[in-house]
């Protein structure tokens, strides 16, 4: 009896140890969020404008290049004759012969800066169309964020393709203002809170039916599932 | 739970045990057959849940045994309840009243030993509340809590229960004395099978007095308990 008695102790202590929930009725850390993604949207296109323009002239370049080719084809087929009667003995074309041979290599020169030119403009196109891509993504740095109602400050230190704006539990709006390149812009959603449970019983507070409310940006799109619940919903702003 | 559950399983072993050495000593003998007898039993592995500093749980029922194998039984408990798991980022509590009544078949397979089979009704009442805790992860805004509590609450479930019992021997040398037949020592393996109970949505009740977790459903339960015969 008295065996039993250390036994049921000592697994008593044992099932204690194991208690599987040490940390039970410890806050769940969370936000409920909505995604933003910002387009800059003007600098896309004064980008796109600059490429079209690049193209254009590379074009152009290699129309002037055709032609220069065909003129100096024209003045080696002429300077063939001229040479024959230089070497006939009549100097009266030897002059002639200098300016042919000078005009030649003067559009050879011409043919060449374009051919250089457009090189350049090619290089700068492949440039401005990776940054046309890093733009098309999104990739921007927000210089200041803030919560409007309560001037929470949030701090995104590294350029990022989306960001997650925290909704605040204990409302039905959240306004923030946000800083990009110096400017300031403002967007404001409204949402109803709800609470679940999921399996592993954790509770928490989402937000559904989310609205954007007004904002200062170009244009916006709102991209969620049904009933546009918060952490699945994503805002790409225009800028 | 786990404890709860190394703690019963443990109990159990030992409850085996002790009837196992009942057994060896038995020694088969003729007994008048008798037309009813009252007895009292406690659960005493409630009681040392209790002890241990787990939950407040207390039941104990009163039996009428006929012609030694039939018998009607009326239980009653009461049960303080907050499962750590209840809500993982907060606190759950359930406390109430449960009764349950039925009745069964009780053999004896020796002197001192019965194995029987039974059903129950059973009815709990009790209050719940909890609250649950959520930390800004961004810090932009206040920590949030909260809170829910629910009154008068009402579940009904059936059970049906496998009952084994030993008479505890203090007098191993006279096996006949009067104190061999007063105290017994026995387990109820009860399946428990929930009919109704108040629901919400979204935290729904999740312990009910009595039933334990209505997430588990049918729910196997092990009550351990002294019964004292007094006639």
């Amino acid at each position: 009896m008295k065996q039993s008695f250390y036994i049921l102790i000592g697994w008593m202590i044992m099932a204690y140890a194991c208690d599987p929930c040490a940390d039970c009725g410890e806050p769940l850390r969370y936000d409920p969020t909505v995604k933003m993604v910002f387009i800059n949207q003007d600098s896309a296109d004064v980008l796109n404008d600059s490429i079209q323009f690049n193209k254009d002239s590379i074009t152009t370049n290699t129309a002037l290049r055709k032609v220069n080719t065909d003129s100096s084809r024209v003045l080696q087929d002429s300077l063939l004759i001229v040479d024959t009667l230089v070497a006939a003995g009549k100097e009266e074309y030897v002059e002639v012969q200098t300016r042919f041979n000078q005009t030649i290599d003067s559009l050879k020169i011409v043919s060449d800066s374009l051919s250089s030119y457009s090189k350049q403009l090619t290089a700068i196109n492949t440039e401005l169309t990776k940054i046309l891509t890093v733009i098309n993504k999104g990739t921007v740095q927000l210089q200041q964020t803030s919560i409007l109602e309560t001037g929470a400050a949030l701090i995104y230190e590294d350029s990022m393709t989306s960001f997650r704006l925290p909704l605040l539990l204990a409302s039905s709006q959240t306004s923030y203002q946000i800083t990009i390149d110096g400017i300031d812009y403002a967007i404001a959603f409204t949402y109803e809170t709800f609470e679940s449970i999921d399996k592993a019983r954790v509770a928490k507070v989402s937000a559904g039916n989310l609205a954007v409310l007004s904002h200062s940006f170009d244009s916006l799109t709102l991209n969620c599932p049904s009933d546009c619940i918060s952490d699945d919903a994503t805002v790409t702003v225009y800028f | 739970m786990r404890p709860l559950l190394y703690i019963s399983s443990f109990l159990l072993i030992w409850q085996c045990y002790s009837q196992a050495d009942s057994v060896a000593v038995d020694s088969l003998q003729e007994e008048k057959v008798r037309f009813i007898q009252p007895s009292f039993s406690f659960d005493y592995g409630k009681a040392l849940v209790r002890a241990a500093g787990f939950e407040q749980k207390y039941e104990g029922a009163f039996t009428l045994l006929f012609f030694d194998n039939y018998y009607l039984t009326g239980e009653i408990g009461t049960g303080d309840l907050e499962p750590k798991n209840g809500i993982e980022n907060g606190k759950y509590r359930s406390e109430g009243d449960y009764f349950q009544i039925g009745g069964g078949y009780l053999k004896a397979i020796n002197s001192t030993s019965k194995l029987g089979l039974g059903v129950r009704y059973a009815k709990s009442n009790f209050n719940d509340q909890g609250e649950y805790y959520v930390e800004s992860q961004s810090g932009s805004q206040d920590d949030y809590s909260e809170r829910f509590e629910r009154k008068q609450l009402e579940a009904r479930w059936v059970e049906m229960v496998l009952t084994s019992e030993s008479f505890v021997r203090f007098k191993k040398s006279e096996p006949e004395a009067r104190i061999n037949r007063l105290f017994s020592l026995g387990f109820h393996l009860r399946l428990r099978v929930m009919s109704s109970y108040d629901r919400y949505s979204p935290i729904d009740v999740y312990s009910v007095p009595g039933f334990g977790r209505t997430v588990n459903n049918p729910n196997l339960a092990l009550n351990l308990f002294l019964k004292f015969t007094p006639f």
